[in-house]
């Protein structure tokens, strides 16, 4: 619907350009050269008009369309044009008459282009915002996947460093651990064979009895040691830090 | 010819002061169409600006493949962190003590009694 109006005023704009409707209102004024009165009321006219036209053509924002009027026309000289061209012969008056409402004609023509000029802005700007919008949309995914991945990345150092000071703790106490226990164990083993010894010198037969409480002892140590090196083999296993 | 003449007569010879009016509502639209613009520029400007402010994530591809593989990554820490807490306890360090002691006691008792029986 839009678009036929506009082609509409098209095609009647073309036939008022051919018309001419200000040039031709200019070249009237010779034929009221006679007519002082006249002359000076189209003159003013014809100024009126080409000066909004002009305005009109080279409106870029609100603010330059304010003074922006022809209503003066109306009042002031149409009537005065009519009545002073009524003096003159029917044919000319009649040319006048029409040339002045072509003249306006023209001045809206002028405003209707520019109309249709910031309608088509419009859908540019459209297709642009649209455009801008959608890529807007891309960039804050990626700002929202790249600052994740940072974070992500900062806790997986974090955690890197967490595991390495782990994995040094635990094989500081593993190995301190191991170490003083075995000591313990060698120093508890001398002197308890020693005592062994001893006893078995003092009392010349060892007794039966006593033997094989030495052998319980003996065994009790090898099945706890075989006990708790298994378990500390299925505990243990070892550990790898991912590729990052 | 003279027919044309006349229509186009009847065609422009519509009262001044409709045309005047014509002009009015025509120069309102056009406000209307000017203040939209500029605040459709104005717009279309903010998001240049901001768009310029993300450009520089502009360069990075694959985000999502990468985002993916770091957490597989992070998972697999946080599983062997988990690990080394939980061993890192006297669950662990009493069967450690008790090994090292009894390897200790065994191994000193039995070098001591070949020395002995030697």
């Amino acid at each position: 619907m839009r678009s036929a109006i506009i082609l509409i005023l098209m095609i009647f704009s073309i036939g008022i350009a051919q018309g001419g409707g200000i040039e031709e209102l200019e070249k009237d004024l010779n034929l009221t050269k006679n007519n002082t009165q006249l002359y000076e009321a189209l003159k003013v006219y014809i100024n009126t008009c080409k000066s909004v036209r002009s305005a009109v053509e080279n409106v870029t924002s609100e603010g330059d369309l304010a003074n922006l009027s022809i209503s003066n026309l109306t009042i002031l000289y149409y009537d005065k044009i009519l009545y002073y061209a009524s003096f003159l012969d029917e044919n000319t008056s009649q040319k006048i008459e029409m040339d002045c409402i072509k003249a306006v004609d023209e001045v809206l023509n002028s405003t209707k282009d520019r109309l249709h000029h910031y309608t088509e802005k419009i859908n540019e700007l459209k297709n642009e915002r649209a455009n801008l919008a959608s890529r807007y949309r891309s960039l804050e995914e990626k700002k929202r996947l790249f600052e994740n991945y940072t974070a992500l990345q900062s806790e997986y150092k974090e955690l890197v460093n967490k595991l390495e000071a782990e994995r040094k703790n635990f094989e500081t106490i593993t190995l301190a651990c191991l170490s003083s226990s075995l000591l313990v164990g060698v120093i508890v083993g001398r002197f308890y064979h020693s005592w062994i010894v001893r006893k078995a010198e003092i009392h010349s037969l060892f007794s039966r009895a006593k033997l094989w409480q030495n052998y319980i002892v003996l065994l009790v140590f090898a099945v706890a040691f075989a006990l708790s090196l298994v378990f500390i083999l299925l505990t243990l296993h070892p550990v790898q830090l991912p590729s990052p | 010819m003279k027919a044309l003449a006349a229509i186009l007569i009847l065609a422009v010879a519509v009262g001044i002061e409709e045309k005047v009016d014509e002009f009015e509502n025509l120069k309102a639209e056009l406000k209307d169409l000017i203040s939209k613009v500029e605040s459709m520029e104005k717009e279309n400007s903010m998001l240049k600006s901001k768009i310029e402010e993300l450009a520089r994530y502009e360069k990075e591809t694959d985000l999502n493949l990468k985002l993916k593989k770091l957490e597989e990554n992070v998972t697999v820490l946080k599983d062997e962190l988990k690990d080394l807490s939980d061993k890192n306890g006297l669950k662990f360090y009493v069967p450690l003590c008790v090994v090292g002691f009894t390897a200790g006691f065994l191994l000193c008792y039995g070098v001591s009694e070949l020395l002995r029986r030697r």
